[in-house]
């Protein structure tokens, strides 16, 4: 490492410990995560994520470079025969790397199963990389460290909400996919070689570069400014450009095309075009919609003459190490929580498929889920009513089981 | 003849339609400790962010030891040493560490900070934080974080503003001493015992130029005057109230 930047490593390394603002958002990720995964038992990647790389890639960075700024220490460093690169770089690298250690910690101890290890690990460092730099820029934007508390909480929300509600509403996901966190999300749940790891990958990578190219100016321009101020400049407006091209691009990219109704063999199917099922579709009975829950889709069809009635189908793609039993524990261990369910469950073979029941007694009739697999997805079948109604609901169980009966 | 150390010739700084120095020309010879003065607002800060090349600006002539600040270079920056009237040391740090970030960063040996150290007297307080120590020595750990490198030219922008007349005596003796050595220094300054104290030549700021400059004990003459405050009231006058 080039000891002007090794220094200023050392130093950042300093201030970090002995700095309570960058404590007090370590320790808070650290707590936070530890207290909800004891409350709630799993945790979102959406949540654990987005809050390691926020508030320690984006935070400390932000907070240390505005109170540089503010007391005029950067000043005093501009004036030794160092390049504004190598400030850059300096603390660039050790908030990086404390950030990378943070999320990829927090990934292999809750996520583990979830993620793929290569593919995270190169897209957690750029993704902390990109975060630590995002900071610096709001630094050296922001006059004052209140200024940075109020981008901080705004840009928390921003790429929080809707990357945890993506696909509840097509706008929302939009939205979503405009934000770099949605293709570092996407890249680390993809296997290395991919062509999905490389779109997700590619797009951060660019994001990053044009965010990279931004700071440099940026902080040239306001380091060597009368009291250090920001001026909107043409830079920024070519920045800004890139950045709107870059997201027009992603949602282009990765929008999903809504499913289509095919015939075959005289029966309906819905197929989605970068999935590789088609589902049976009885499109006089039911009318269909598809969602997204934190990535997994979710399809309902709905009942056409009584929309209190409704199949659910929930996907979810299986790890190596999992499979239908897998699940089936998983849930019933779930639902043993409650002690006052009386709970059944059986496997059964519809045509070449094992079928996993899960059955107990709800307080509108009885409940029953179904479980299979088709290659590396788990699919839950869910018959669902908020009606009293035996019968319908046998009708609707057996609806279930034609799906699964003919699912391609 | 030997050619100035500090030689400026019609700079001009304007802040949108705000012209803050207007034509400003000044020489300043090596060795020379030179009192630049001026009312608040003067241009005086402005003026030393220029010469080390913190701002821009629009000149005919701009260099110091012989080097032009612009744009920013090494060889400049190892030829000056500034010490800004905001205290900005890193408070979290100690003045032992303070001073071996700057010794490293100026690609020097661990040697010179204890030289540096022991010739302001810092050793006692080596390892306090700085946000624990008085205006008093915080200056005098500034002065050495400035010195470290040995600069040719040293920029004191109000250097003994708030210190008590001990601690601005101490910092006096080493701007002393620094002469001794063959320092230019910048200095700038409200206190104007100070400046007659020390100062080989002073020039007064007004309106963005330089409208009048000497040596403290010839202007006093020329002025008839006591004391070199009579002569800044006279030159800055009621427009400047």
């Amino acid at each position: 490492m080039n000891s002007v930047i090794k220094t200023l490593f050392l130093k950042e390394l300093r201030d970090f410990f002995r700095h309570p603002q960058s404590l007090t958002m370590f320790s808070m990720v650290l707590t936070m995560n530890l207290l909800l995964s004891f409350a709630i038992g799993e945790l979102f990647v959406e949540m654990t994520v987005n809050m390691s790389l926020v508030m320690i890639g984006f935070y400390c960075p932000a907070f240390l470079t505005t109170e540089e700024k503010e007391k005029k220490t950067l000043t005093a460093l501009l004036l030794t025969p160092i390049s504004i690169r190598q400030i850059i770089l300096g603390r660039a690298s050790l908030y990086a790397l404390v950030t990378f250690v943070v999320t990829m910690g927090i990934i292999l101890i809750f996520h583990f199963k979830e993620i793929y290890l290569i593919s995270s690990v190169i897209t957690i460092a750029l993704g902390s990389l990109f975060f630590t730099m995002l900071g610096m820029g709001v630094g050296l934007i922001a006059k004052k460290q209140s200024e940075v508390s109020a981008i901080g909480t705004v840009l928390l929300l921003f790429m929080f909400l809707p990357e945890l509600l993506y696909g509840v509403k097509p706008l929302i996901s939009k939205i979503a996919l405009t934000i770099p966190i949605h293709h570092i999300l996407g890249a680390i749940r993809e296997p290395i070689f991919s062509i999905e790891f490389l779109k997700y990958f590619g797009f951060t990578l660019l994001f990053s570069l044009s965010l990279f190219i931004w700071v440099r100016g940026l902080a040239s321009d306001v380091l060597l400014t009368e009291n250090n101020s920001f001026k909107l400049k043409g830079r920024d407006a070519i920045f800004f450009t890139s950045l709107i091209g870059i997201a027009a691009s992603s949602i282009f990219l990765f929008s999903e095309p809504m499913a289509k109704v095919i015939k075959i063999d005289e029966r309906t199917f819905l197929d989605f075009p970068y999935r590789s099922f088609k589902i049976p579709y009885n499109e006089s009975r039911y009318e269909f919609k598809q969602k997204k829950v934190l990535r997994m889709p979710l399809l309902t069809y709905k009942r056409r003459d009584n929309e209190k009635v409704k199949i659910r189908i929930h996907l979810k793609k299986l790890t190596a190490d999992e499979d239908l039993k897998f699940h089936v524990e998983k849930y019933l261990k779930e639902l043993s929580k409650d002690k006052t369910l009386k709970v059944d469950s059986h496997f059964k073979k519809i045509g070449q498929r094992e079928v996993s029941y899960i059955s107990y007694e709800g307080s509108q009739s009885e409940v029953t889920t179904l479980h299979f697999v088709v290659k590396d997805v788990l699919i839950r079948v869910d018959p669902r009513m908020s009606i009293k109604n035996s019968d319908l609901y046998q009708s609707l169980v057996r609806d279930s089981e034609e799906i699964i009966q003919y699912w391609k | 003849m030997k050619s100035p150390i500090i030689n400026i010739s019609n700079l001009c700084k304007s802040y949108g339609s705000k012209q803050v120095l207007k034509g400003l020309t000044l020489n300043v010879e090596e060795g020379e400790i030179y009192g630049f003065l001026g009312p608040n607002g003067a241009g005086k800060s402005t003026t030393i962010r220029i010469l080390i090349g913190l701002t821009d600006c629009q000149v005919e002539t701009l260099t110091l030891a012989d080097l032009s600040p612009f744009p920013r270079n090494t060889e400049f920056l190892n030829q000056i040493g500034v010490v800004q009237e905001s205290q900005n040391l890193y408070e979290n740090f100690t003045v032992l560490e303070n001073l071996e970030l700057f010794a490293n960063l100026l690609n020097l040996k661990k040697e010179r900070v204890a030289q540096v150290m022991d010739e302001l007297s810092l050793n006692g307080h080596r390892d306090t934080k700085a946000k624990e120590l008085s205006k008093g020595f915080k200056q005098r750990v500034l002065i050495a974080r400035a010195f470290l490198h040995e600069p040719k030219i040293l920029f004191l922008d109000e250097p003994t503003s708030g210190l008590d007349p001990i601690a601005a005596d101490k910092v006096h003796r080493f701007i002393k001493e620094l002469k001794k050595r063959g320092t230019t220094i910048f200095i700038t300054s409200h206190f104007m015992e100070e400046v007659e104290e020390l100062c080989d030549r002073v020039g007064f700021l007004r309106d963005g130029v330089i409208v009048e400059e000497g040596v403290p004990h010839e202007l006093l003459t020329k002025y008839n005057a006591k004391r070199l405050k009579d002569i800044f009231l006279e030159i800055m006058g009621e427009g400047n109230e």
